[in-house]
Parts: C-alpha cells; structure tokens; sequence
C-alpha cells in the first residue's frame, strides 16, 4: 500500500531515548483506512514508543512518519483535528466527574458542551458522568479516556493498550464499543500484549518485537502463515528410535521420556511415519497435532 | 491572531475548570486572609508594644502586615500553588493526552502559568482587602490610638501590594519550570525552600541578593520606609526599582527556557 492511501504509514522509523540504545529499528507500518490495526508485541517490544513516536510526542532519530499522508510533526494541529487517543493509562483529572473532564476536553477542542452527552451515550458512562472519576473501576476509566478520544469524532482512534487491566465482560464492552465505531467508518489503531485480544476483533495485524516488525498483513494472511508449518506430538514406546527412524528427514526434537514432537510441511507425510514407526515395532500411544493456535504463533514469532 | 488568541482564552478557561474541587483556590483565599489576621490580633492585643505616640499608627500597621507577607509568606505560597497546580497535571498523566491535542504547544504552556501567576495576584487581592478591612476595624475598635488622626492612605497601600506583585513574577516562573520538569514534586519544593531560606541569609548582602530572584519580595521590604510613605503618601522606589525590573526579566527568561524545553522534549 502505497503511502499516500495510508491512514498511518511509518518508514524506516528509528528511535531510542540515547542514540546508542535504538528501542525501535527501521520500523515500518502501514495501516489502511477504515481498518481495525491490531499492534502485536509483548511488553517491552516498543508498541508505546512506536505510538508516541507516531503522535509526534518523540522525536525519532530517522524515519518518515505520515497520517492521512501528511507529515506529523510539522502538520500536528492539521492532523490531530481528526485523530483521538488514548495512551496507556488515560489521561483525566482524577478529582473531576466524567463530565467535568469532557468539559476541559471540549475547551481545548473548541465543541459545544453538547458533544459530552453523546460520547458518554456512546461508552457507556451517562449514568455515571457526575461520579468523581476517582471512584471509577478500571473499565470505567478506560471508557472514559476513549470518550475523550472520541470527543472530536476523529476518523483515527489510536488507543495504547485500551483494554489493560479490563475484567472479561469490560473487554467484551469495549470491543463491542470498538466494533461499533469501525462500522461508523473510523479506522482504529489499538495496541495489545495479547493476540487472543486482536484475532476477535482486528482485520490488520502487525507484530513487532525488539523494535522489529516481524510480520504485518491482514488477518487471512497471519492465518495462511499459521497453517504452513505443522507440529505432530508423538508418544510411543521408544523415543530415542523413533527420533532415530526420523533422522534429518523430518526436523523433531525428544519431549519428556516418551514423546517426541516432529515438524511436518503437510499432512501427508504423517501417515507414512506412522506405518513406518509400526513397522519397525515401536508402539504408538497417542498422535496428536500440537495445538498450534495464534496465541502460540504469538510466542514463536515473539519470544 | 485571532485565531491564536481564542485558543489562548479556551485554554484559560479549561485551566479555570481544573481548578474545581481542588484546595488551591483555599490555599489562595488563606494566603491573603493569613497575613491580616495576625497582624489584626498582635495589633488588637499588643498594640502598645506596635505604636509609637506621634508617629502615624498607619505606617506601622502595614509594615508589619508587608513585612509578614512579603518576607515570610509569599514565595512559600508561590512555591506551593506552583507545585500543586503542575503536579494534577502530572498525576492525571496528562501531557501526552494535551500535546496530542490539536492546540498549540505554547497555548498549553502559558495559560496554566497565567493562571498561576493570576492566582498569586488573586491572593495578593485578597491580601489587600482583608488587611485594609482589618486596618478599618482596628481604627474604629481602638479610637484611643488616634488612626482617626493620620491618612490611612490607601492607594500607597494599593502600589506596595503590586510591587509585591512584580517582585514574586520571576520566582513564579522558575518554580513552574522546575515543576514541569520534574514528575516529583519534591523536587521543586526542595529546590524552592532552599532558594527560600538562602534568600534569608543574603537578603542584606544587596550584591548576592539581586542573583537570587526568590529574595526579591523580601529585599524591598527591607527597603521600604514606612514612616514616609504613610505620612506624604508617596513610595521611594528608586532602591529597589531595578530588583523589579530583574524580576520581570527573570519571568521571561524562564517562562521562555521553559517553554522551548516542553517544545522540544520528548514526552515519556
């Protein structure tokens, strides 16, 4: 995807706090309009620098960084007309009710008080507006900073790690929050340390580790990559000869006493092992395909 | 201009709004009141030990009243209103919420260090107003002092106030930088006391006075004369004039650091 059709495009992004220390390394993104970007890594990996370094909030060693294809640093009061975020751990006045908060936002963005009542509708909070945010749980916090977010009716969300800390059914809300908000035709850019988060709700995937993109690509595609590689557990009688028998053929390694754990590039090959392992006399007490989900992908690509 | 000034004002008003529930309109109110009450009760009770016979009983009870203010309360307060005021920013994490705002950097900056600076002026107000009330009761409640029998001359008090007002601007800069600067707020309090009880030792020795700009209330209460001002109703300011010139030169000096500082960092 070229640039300029990019919601967010990052090229070659470079940043670290000393120069000698780089946190993120030749970084490139792209996320495409009116998409869910899932943001991949686990903590540590460089998600928050990468975010703050797209909202101009760092100042990056090298790199290009665009939104809706204008330069961010030299056109942030153009851009963040139309982006809303939230950071980590929302930003709000903890002695001030949900409503008085919004009221400070709606200043600085210049919206009529009006706005306030919508975005509250749209969260979740009315009921609660004039609560001190203080005694707010978790999840009402964090809806609070996406009603923040949310208050100039950006066309890009980009939410850091939004449903941190969040109890099952606040992770549910909020997804369901998002959902609705992406069919409203925004584009949203959220970051997470958990994959089973982003494959419920994301159609873009990037994985980052170490400062590194590692993979980027829709969700079909994080799928596809998925499926190419096979891992078959084996217990048998004897592992040491099964491993054997397999010798450089198949890529295995000796699990636990009895088992052993074979990579194969298609099914095909499993049955041919299976009759040869009998053939030979070892005994076979259970074949099973590792459970090889996303979450374990995960730890492949990230650990 | 306009443009820059609207955005200016909305954010004046949005630093207004933070403000509620918070202790430091409280802070400000007893900072005024503070000052005028003591001196009110020392006056009321232990008048004899204050007043001079023929010597106007004006001159003395406003400069006790100055000197408490100006000498003991004011840059503590400054110290303190500043560190309050930076540090809510601090804990609701709000710096990489407002720098992604699209407002001016500067329109973030300086409102909240106007309001700051308005706030120091509100309790100086408030100053003024409670130790004249007080200064009033005390003339009507004590007759036998004859207060009656000197000019209560108001408006050299009005022109000592706003010089107490000039002299505490570039203090209020440096300590809103440092608060800026640092998340912890021990540190601007711990760098302000010291500056605080530093400016005790030298504030007689004028050539390391005018380095320290958290000397600079102190230094022209000390060259005040009361006697003369209450009596012709009219203020010498030619020894410490130069003070207030160093003090506004400071406030812009800072505010500028500052600012090209919050430009230019990073925001963690």
């Amino acid at each position: 995807m070229s640039p300029t059709t990019s919601v967010i495009s990052v090229e070659s992004l470079t940043f670290g706090y000393t120069s000698k220390i780089p946190i993120l390394k030749q970084l490139n993104l792209n996320v495409p309009p009116k998409s869910i970007y899932g943001f991949l890594g686990a903590n540590g990996a460089g998600k928050s620098t990468t975010i703050r370094s797209i909202l101009g909030l760092l100042k990056p060693q090298s790199g290009d960084i665009r939104i809706f294809g204008k330069e961010v640093r030299p056109n942030r009061l153009e851009i963040f007309q139309k982006v809303g975020s939230l950071i980590e751990s929302p930003s709000f006045y903890k002695h001030l009710s949900a409503y008085d908060n919004l009221k400070i936002s709606c200043k600085y963005l210049n919206l009529p008080f009006s706005r306030i009542d919508e975005v509250l509708e749209l969260v979740n909070l009315s009921k609660h507006s004039n609560r001190i945010s203080k005694e707010y749980s978790t999840g009402m916090k964090q809806r609070l900073g996406l009603a923040m977010a949310l208050l100039s009716d950006p066309d890009l969300l980009i939410l850091d790690e939004p449903t941190n800390g969040l109890d099952p059914t606040g992770i549910i809300e909020f997804r369901n929050i998002l959902t609705h908000l992406n069919e409203l035709g925004k584009t949203i850019f959220l970051s997470s340390h958990l994959l089973s988060e982003i494959e419920k709700i994301a159609s873009q995937v990037g994985i980052i580790k170490n400062g590194v993109m590692l993979f980027q690509g829709t969700i079909e595609e994080l799928e596809k990559f998925r499926k190419s590689g096979l891992q078959v557990n084996i217990v048998s009688s004897d592992a040491m000869k099964a491993s054997e028998i397999l010798g450089s053929r198949f890529e295995n390694k000796i699990v636990g006493t009895d088992s052993i754990e074979v990579a194969l590039e298609d099914r095909e090959s499993l049955p041919d092992i299976i009759e040869e392992f009998v053939k030979k006399g070892i005994r076979l007490y259970e074949v099973s395909y590792q459970k090889d989900d996303l979450e374990k992908l995960f730890i492949n690509l990230t650990s | 201009m306009n443009i820059l000034s609207t955005e200016f004002l909305r954010s004046l008003t949005a630093e207004s709004y933070k403000l509620k529930r918070t202790p430091i309109l409280w802070i400000s109110l007893i900072g005024g009141v503070t000052s005028a009450i003591i001196v009110f009760l020392l006056f009321y009770f232990l008048i004899d030990e204050f007043i001079e016979l023929n010597k106007s009983p004006w001159a003395r009870y406003y400069q006790l009243s100055y000197n408490l203010m100006s000498t003991l309360l004011l840059v503590p307060y400054v110290i303190l209103v500043t560190s309050t005021i930076v540090q809510s920013e601090h804990n609701s994490n709000a710096w990489k919420y407002l720098y992604a705002l699209p407002v001016k950097k500067g329109n973030i900056y300086f409102p909240k260090l106007i309001m700051t600076v308005a706030l120091m002026g509100l309790t100086l107000v408030i100053f003024f107003l409670t130790s004249t009330l007080a200064g009033y009761l005390l003339s009507i409640l004590r007759p036998e002092y004859e207060f009656s029998n000197y000019p209560m001359n108001v408006g050299s008090w009005i022109s000592l106030v706003v010089h107490s007002f000039v002299s505490i601007l570039g203090v209020t800069a440096i300590q809103y930088w440092i608060s800026i600067r640092w998340k912890n707020y021990i540190i601007p309090i711990g760098i302000g006391m010291m500056g605080f009880i530093l400016s005790i030792l030298v504030v007689g020795e004028e050539k390391f006075a005018v380095f320290l700009p958290y000397c600079y209330s102190m230094f022209i209460s000390q060259h005040l004369s009361f006697e003369e001002i209450f009596n012709s109703g009219v203020i010498d300011t030619k020894p410490f004039l130069y003070i207030e010139w160093y003090s506004i030169i400071c406030f812009v000096v800072f505010s500028a650091i500052g600012f090209y500082e919050q430009k230019v960092r990073n925001v963690k």
